[in-house]
């Protein structure tokens, strides 16, 4: 026959055990709250670093206009807007990053960048051509061209990441601007 | 019965003394992990007021509201700890954040240990608009390593020559920020627990 005693050893253990649990369940929760956070940070500084070396002046606008320049004029824009290209993307010759010559060669790349410490992210850029009037994405040329830069972070051999999730995909830092041609001309 | 009485109480006291302990381990547990986690938010905030301070400065490394005033090279003075470069500081008269068109000079320096915390390991960053004096802040940051780029991401060996300042195209920028009052842990109380927290940001691209 069990005793009161016996009833109340076991329920003050179970009683313990509840507490320590629901400690150790804030605990990580609180933990995963802030390694999100400095991936986050870092996320951001990665997705800052692609835009500044997208916006690097040392890069044409575009492919056709490398050892062609447009001057500063109506009639020059007007007439020399067909030359731009209609591809986006990385050209023929240009295999890795240090090669690129123009903005838009870094249209669809995807990329992992390891930061020592923190994880590992994976890179993608986007560039398309944009609308200012409309204020959209289009596919005919344009003076203007808009870059999107999208960070995620990795969970190794998975491909979970510790953002958290919304809608169903993968949460992601992203980060976009307008590159305008006049930025180009001196 | 009376002996079983006696037996019981040893017993309840055998097993109240274990759960009390458990309890009073729990509870130190808990109260490091709770100073851990308040540590490693302040000191992602120092690493971000840090890097606030830093990314604005560096965005605008070359930049100048007069292009023509800007001259090469960008970067006057560039080591593994240290930096000076031209910019355009901005104009207080103008709310844009617009500069004057005059060309300043920022300097970052890693200076030495802060003697005022009980962390070892955190030095003071310092940071000086044109010859003015150096500000220092002791946010606890205990690594600041900067790499210089060419314009095709080869590095540059730090301290970089004044013959090859030309050459740098990019600057990359690797902080980490620990906690400034460490505390003895429980498991180690002769080691002094840290909390640390790490950035990089792997391109400030020159705007000139």
């Amino acid at each position: 026959m069990i005793r009161f005693e016996m009833i109340f050893v076991i329920l003050a253990g179970i009683f313990l055990g509840t507490l320590i649990l629901n400690e150790k369940e804030t605990n990580m929760s609180t933990s995963e709250t802030l390694v999100v956070s400095q991936l986050g940070i870092n996320a951001v500084s990665i997705a800052n670093s692609y835009i500044q070396r997208i916006s690097n002046p040392a890069l044409a606008f575009d492919d056709s206009l490398v050892a062609n320049a447009v001057q500063p004029n109506a009639a020059d824009m007007v007439s020399k807007l067909s030359m731009l290209s209609l591809y986006l993307g990385r050209d023929a010759g240009e295999t890795s990053q240090s090669q690129f010559n123009d903005v838009d060669d870094w249209n669809n790349l995807d990329t992992m960048v390891t930061i020592d410490n923190v994880g590992s992210f994976h890179v993608m850029c986007y560039v398309s051509y944009w609308d200012p009037i409309a204020s959209a994405k289009v596919s005919t040329r344009q003076w203007y061209k808009l870059v999107e830069v999208a960070v995620a972070d990795t969970v190794p051999n998975s491909p979970a990441t510790h953002f958290f999730q919304f809608n169903d995909q993968r949460a992601e830092i992203r980060e976009q601007f307008v590159v305008s041609y006049y930025k180009f001309l001196r | 019965m009376g002996y079983q009485v006696i037996l019981d109480i040893i017993g309840s006291s055998i097993i109240g003394g274990l759960l009390f302990l458990t309890l009073l381990n729990f509870t130190a547990q808990t109260m490091e992990t709770k100073q851990t986690y308040r540590d490693e938010i302040v000191a992602q905030e120092n690493l971000v007021n840090v890097v606030t301070v830093m990314e604005e400065d560096f965005r605008r490394m070359g930049y100048c509201t007069v292009r023509s005033n800007m001259s090469n090279p960008i970067v006057t003075m560039a080591a593994a700890e240290s930096v000076r470069f031209k910019t355009d500081l901005p104009d207080p008269t103008k709310a844009s954040g617009e500069g004057d068109g005059v060309v300043d000079s920022i300097s970052y320096a890693f200076g030495a240990p802060v003697l005022a915390t009980a962390n070892p390991n955190d030095r003071m960053l310092l940071r000086r608009e044109n010859t003015g004096p150096y500000g220092g802040s002791s946010m606890g940051v205990t690594v600041f390593h900067l790499t210089y780029l060419t314009s095709t991401g080869d590095s540059i060996p730090s301290p970089v020559p004044a013959a090859r300042l030309n050459e740098i195209n990019a600057v990359e920028v690797t902080i980490s920020v620990e906690n400034i009052n460490p505390y003895s842990s429980v498991s180690g109380p002769d080691s002094l627990a840290t909390v640390l927290v790490n950035w990089k940001q792997l391109t400030f691209q020159i705007k000139n």
